[in-house]
This record gives C-alpha cells, sequence and structure tokens, in this order.
C-alpha cells in the first residue's frame, strides 16, 4: 500500500528521527520504501533515509509491501505525526 | 620559549594536563589482492570487525549515566544503526567478493563514496553527523586489524589531543573524569563531539591547525577554553601565574552556582541586570543554570544558515517560542537578522570587503521578504504566547535605514492586536556614524545596546578576525573608552542601556560600565557567574572615578594597570575573583 505525506519536524529526517524511524522499520516483515521526487530508498537502511535529506514539509511516499504492510504503514504514520517526539507544543 | 595555538573556544573552562596523542593521523589503509579461495575468510573477518565494533558501542550504552544519559545515548544507538545498515554491509562484501579485494580498502571505498552522495546535502548540521561514519570506518578498520583501542590508558589530568574525535571516542575517553582538555584539528560547534564536551564541562578548543602534530605525548599543556587559546612549553614564571590562574579557576568552579544565583548588585546598591547572549534558542536552558537574568541578544543567523533554506515564517514561530519554553523568562530580546552577503550561499555577487558590506539591516532592507517574515513571527509569538519581546536591529548606520525599519515594524505590527507595552524596539549602536547620530536614534527607539566588538573594529580601522592586529584591536584603546563616553553622556535618561560584546565579559572593564551608569550587560552565558561575582565587590562610586582617571589615560597599557589594580584591591578580602587572562 502506498500513502503521501509531509515531513511533519522542523529539523526533517535528520540523524535522530531516521534512527527512530529504522528501529521501528526493522521491526516489520514486510519491505518498506520511501520515495521523494524520483528517489527511492529503502526505509529499513539508515545510509538510505539519510541520502534523502528530507526537510521539513517536504512531501514523500511511503510504500508498504508484504504480510504485515497495514500495520507498518500505521505505525509510521503514528511515528511522523508525533512529530519524532521532537516538539512539545 | 613558550608555544601558543589558538583554535575556536567549543566547551569553557581552564586546565592544565598532560598530552595523550590518540589517532595522531587518519588511519593509512593499503589495496591488496586477495585469492579467491580467501573471500570467505575475508568476508568473515569484516563481519566480525563490525560485530566487534558494535559489542564495543554496546558495552559503552551501558556504561553511560551521566545527567545527559538519553542524548547520548541517542547518538550511540545511531552509530549502532549505520553499523547494522544492510546496505553498509552488502556494498562491502560485494566490493570484497567481484574484485577480489581485501576488507579495508572495500571499506573505506564504499564510504567515500557514500560520502559523496551526501556532499551536495548543503545543511551544516547534517554534514558534522557525516563524520560519524568515518569515525566509525576508522573503529571498523581498527577491529579488522586486531588493534585493540582499549588497550589505551587513560591517566588522571589527560589532555586529550587528536586530529581529530568521534563522539563516541570523546565519551569513552572522559566519562572517567579523567580528562582535563580537548584538542583537535579539525570539528566545529555544533558537532556531536562539541555537544558531549559542553555537556560533560570539559574545557575544549577545535579547529587547532596540526595540534595534533605539534605537541609530544606527555607534554604538559594549559588549556583556556573560554578563549580558544592552549599553551605549552611553558617557563618558570609563566608557570607561577598559570597555576594560580588554574587554582582560581578549580575554587571558582567549586563555587560557580553559589555566584550564579547572586544579584547583579554593587555594594552601594546598583543593579546591573546580567544577561545571556544565545545563539541556539535551545540554550536558554543553560543559560538560566548560569544565572541568566533573561536573554539579552538572541543571534538569528545559526537559524538561517543551518539549513538548505531560509526559515519559514513557521519555523522562525517555532523557534522563537522555544524561548519561551518552560516560562524561564518573561521577555526576550531577538536580534533581527545580521548576515553578510558572504555567508548566503546562493549569493551571487561576491562582496571584497563583507565586513563593510551589505550586511545587517542593510540586508534586511534589500531583502524585504526575509525581514518581514522574520517580524511577522516575532509578532505572532508576543500575539500568540503573550510574552515581551525587544528587536533589536542590527547595523544601523544612518537614520534612513532606522526609519524605514521603524515602518516595517509598524506595518507588520498592524497585523496583530498587541499592546504596546509587549514589545520594544532597540539598536545595536556599532558603527562610528551611530554614535555621531546616537542623539536622533535614541528620539526614535526604546533602547539602545552597545555591540563593543563590531564597534571596536570600526572605531579602529582593524579587522578583529586578523590575529597580526590583535595589540591594536585591544578595548583597552583610549579612543574605545571615549567613544563610549560619547554614547553614554549623549543618551536621554529614558532611554535604556545595555553593553553586548565580548567586552561585557572581561572582568577588568566591569568598573567602566558600572561608572558610566550602564544597567544591563549581555555576555556569554558560562561568563554571568564570574561577572556577578566581581559586580558585588565594587561600588559605583569608586568605579565612577576610576572612570574619569581612564578617561584622562593615553596608553591602553595604562588604562588596563588601573582597572587591573582597582579590581585587585576590591577582590583581595576574598578569593571570589578568577582572573584567567593569559
Amino acid at each position: 500500500m502506498k500513502k503521501k505525506i509531509n515531513i511533519p519536524n522542523k529539523l526533517g529526517l535528520h540523524a535522530r528521527a531516521s534512527s527512530k524511524l529504522v528501529q521501528l522499520t526493522n521491526k516489520f516483515e514486510c519491505d518498506i520504501q520511501i520515495g521523494k521526487e524520483e528517489l527511492i530508498v529503502d526505509a529499513k537502511s539508515i545510509l538510505g533515509l539519510l541520502s534523502l535529506a528530507a526537510s521539513y514539509n517536504t512531501e514523500i511516499e511511503i510504500e508498504t509491501n508484504g504480510s504485515d504492510e497495514k500495520d507498518a504503514m500505521e505505525q509510521m504514520i503514528k511515528l511522523f505525526e508525533s512529530k519524532f517526539g521532537e516538539e512539545d507544543e | 620559549m613558550s608555544e601558543e595555538r589558538n583554535g575556536i573556544a567549543i566547551s569553557p573552562g581552564f586546565s592544565v594536563g598532560n598530552a595523550l596523542l590518540i589517532n595522531q593521523a587518519k588511519t593509512l589503509v593499503e589495496k591488496r589482492k586477495i585469492k579467491t579461495n580467501e573471500i570467505i575468510k575475508e568476508v568473515n573477518k569484516f563481519q566480525s570487525a563490525v560485530e566487534a565494533s558494535k559489542d564495543e558501542i554496546r558495552k559503552m550504552k551501558l556504561d553511560i549515566d551521566d545527567e545527559y544519559k538519553i542524548e547520548h545515548i541517542e547518538i550511540l544507538d545511531f552509530n549502532i544503526l549505520i553499523l547494522e545498515d544492510e546496505i553498509l554491509a552488502s556494498e562491502v562484501i560485494e566490493l570484497i567478493t567481484k574484485k577480489n579485494i581485501n576488507a579495508e580498502w572495500a571499506l573505506n571505498d564504499v564510504l567515500t563514496n557514500k560520502s559523496k552522495e551526501f556532499a551536495f546535502v548543503k545543511d551544516l548540521y547534517m554534514q558534522e553527523r557525516l563524520a560519524d561514519f568515518y569515525y566509525l570506518a576508522e573503529r571498523i578498520t581498527k577491529n579488522l586489524r586486531g588493534l585493540n583501542q582499549s588497550l589505551i590508558e587513560i591517566k588522571n589530568n589527560t589532555i586529550l589531543v587528536a586530529h581529530d574525535l568521534s563522539p563516541i571516542d570523546a565519551l569513552k575517553y572522559c566519562k572517567n573524569g579523567r580528562v582535563n582538555g580537548i584538542l583537535t584539528d579539525l570539528g566545529g560547534t555544533t558537532s556531536h563531539t562539541a555537544i558531549i564536551a559542553r555537556s560533560l564541562g570539559i574545557p575544549t578548543i577545535m579547529s587547532m591547525i596540526n595540534i595534533s602534530t605539534s605537541v609530544q605525548p606527555g607534554q604538559r599543556i594549559y588549556v583556556d577554553g573560554y578563549k580558544g587559546k592552549a599553551k605549552w612549553k611553558i617557563n618558570k614564571n609563566e608557570k607561577l601565574e598559570l597555576e594560580t590562574l588554574k587554582n582560581d579557576y578549580i575554587s571558582f568552579q567549586k563555587n560557580l552556582f553559589e555566584y550564579s544565583k547572586l544579584s547583579g548588585q554593587t555594594k552601594d546598591n546598583r543593579t546591573i541586570s546580567i544577561k545571556a547572549n544565545i545563539e541556539i534558542s535551545s540554550e536558554v536552558k543553560m543559560a538560566t543554570k548560569y544565572g541568566a537574568e533573561g536573554i539579552g541578544m538572541y543571534r538569528t543567523e545559526f537559524l538561517f544558515t543551518s539549513k538548505e533554506h531560509f526559515p519559514s515564517l513557521e519555523d522562525q514561530y517555532d523557534d522563537y517560542s522555544e524561548l519561551f519554553k518552560g516560562n524561564l523568562f518573561d521577555e526576550v530580546t531577538i536580534r533581527t537578522l545580521d548576515i553578510g552577503g558572504d555567508k548566503i550561499q546562493d549569493y551571487t555577487h561576491i562582496e571584497n570587503n563583507p565586513a563593510l558590506g551589505l550586511r545587517g539591516i542593510r540586508y534586511s532592507l534589500a531583502n524585504m521578504n526575509i525581514f518581514e517574515t522574520q517580524l511577522n513571527a516575532i509578532f505572532k509569538v508576543i500575539n500568540n504566547k503573550n510574552k515581551k519581546i525587544r528587536i533589536l536591529l542590527p547595523m544601523i548606520s544612518n537614520l534612513d535605514e532606522l526609519d524605514r525599519s521603524l515602518q516595517t515594524i509598524n506595518k507588520i505590527k498592524n497585523n496583530y492586536s498587541i499592546s504596546s507595552n509587549l514589545f520594544s524596539v532597540g539598536v545595536v549602536i556599532e558603527t562610528p556614524s551611530a554614535v555621531l547620530m546616537i542623539k536622533e536614534i535614541c528620539e526614535r527607539v526604546d533602547f539602545i545596546s552597545i555591540g563593543t566588538n563590531d564597534l571596536i573594529q570600526y572605531t579602529i580601522a582593524a579587522d578583529r578576525t586578523n590575529e597580526t592586529l590583535e595589540d591594536i584591536i585591544s578595548h583597552y584603546q583610549p579612543s574605545v573608552l571615549r567613544m563610549l563616553k560619547l554614547i553614554t553622556t549623549q543618551v536621554p535618561e529614558d532611554t535604556y542601556v545595555t553593553i553586548c560584546g565580548e567586552m561585557a565579559n572581561d572582568i577588568n572593564c566591569l568598573p567602566l560600565f558600572i561608572g558610566m551608569g550602564i544597567r544591563e550587560l549581555s555576555m556569554n552565558y558560562y561568563s554571568i557567574p564570574r561577572i556577578k561575582g566581581v559586580i558585588h565587590d565594587l561600588s559605583y562610586r569608586d568605579c565612577n572615578i576610576i572612570l574619569n582617571q581612564c578617561l584622562e589615560l593615553t596608553s591602553p597599557k595604562e588604562i588596563k594597570h588601573k582597572l587591573i589594580n582597582l579590581i585587585k584591591k576590591e577582590m583581595s578580602s576574598n578569593n571570589r575573583i578568577i582572573n584567567y587572562e593569559i
């Protein structure tokens, strides 16, 4: 399944946010990819995520493909919506 | 002859210790062809070196138990994730198997290519994190070679000297409290290592050219983390002086928090408000810890230069809101963008003399959309948070600039219904031209802040970043004193005068400011306890006398001497003072 989302935290997908995302994606069986413009990377790889250099408000597309794809998508969206715990307000 | 070297002051403090040189040069890697029947062995060797590196970092995680535990663990986790990364491992293994080359070379080849991929990322924050990759490559390489780094023994009073220091090594070596200082050839203010050094309170200087090849192992080094200066090969006389400074610093450190709680009051009950200059909004927490009574100047340049794009209204709104987080202060001062053409990446016109170019308010007025966005963000915070903000305009040199700025401020303010007591406008007095127009400027604004750094540079016409001019560009020059006097005598009673700039944290200059009737000093937060400790032992009366005597003097040496004598006399009855001049 596919879903588009804008990076909601002001620091963007930096080291800390990418770490949290990779720690989450690696819990799932399914393939997870994230695309920004024409670049598509493996969301289970920290190097991949960092190479996206996705800053605040950039549109990205998440694609999950496999047995637990729905669960993975839901939890990733939840993590994005929490802004990786960066902003308290 | 003693030797000394300067660099970027990363973490404040004054200390002495013996040099321990680690990782003196970047690890040299040899390229070797391997036989096909050795491939499996080589791949296994690589995988176990990665595992060993991971184990080392995991072990460190268990050992961490300090105030900044969460932040330090996050940094280590980031490093572990890179080691676990499939892309890294598979690319290295592919190189080993397809090209028959040794693991060390394959690893370095992959990381070099990775760094090229990241080279287009302009973001400074991101760039500094990439340094972590190289540290990891070195760690794996060491494990491949079977050298065990943990054999390095850290003795008491160690000064770590390195070409570059990874955040992991900084944590590993410094956690036992035996490291007194860190000196490196490379590195900058926002690196992970700098963050760790500051949080551990270890005096640190970075970007010191060739320091790692200039000092000998075991050499005794004095580190001044305030000024970014290290000294070694000290002779007897100097040693006595430096040891005194060091001991003063140690006893001062012990009483730091006692001083930070003092009010900025003189013996004869004149109160001077002591505030902090900050560069990152989250520094408000540290500023409070060191006793700041407010934020006297938030420099917004870092916010603007740390990202690929200029921050949007929302970015700035979020950032300025951060200043009021935890309700530490009711009022803060935000200086509008003070940026020169040289600092802007997509700026096509390169200026010959950026210090005299399109900078500060000149840049803002030439780029109205940027200026208006910044003002909008400031007023939105005032409006939504119901907090006071002082807006400070940099580099005003004539009334036309000021009038146009005030019109713009007024225009943006009218987008909101804000009561006028929630904001005020001030000007940084930093050009001789503004000094000469001070009366008219004060008629238009609520306060002025004397920006001593640039005012001195423009008064003396000497570049403050030029080391050979260090003696000329002293703030003890009589012309500087007269310039300050010229300002303060012309300012009307109801204009609030503050000082921001290095001069505010030189204890010897305190009597001058007190004598001039300055009501607020704003400085690096770590200087605050020291300054508060000194104010308490001075009186307005004595300071005024000294000020007038200094104004009669004609050489910087005499002025400095006179001021030091007063400080020494006033402080002799108690040992609060730390005078770390070296």
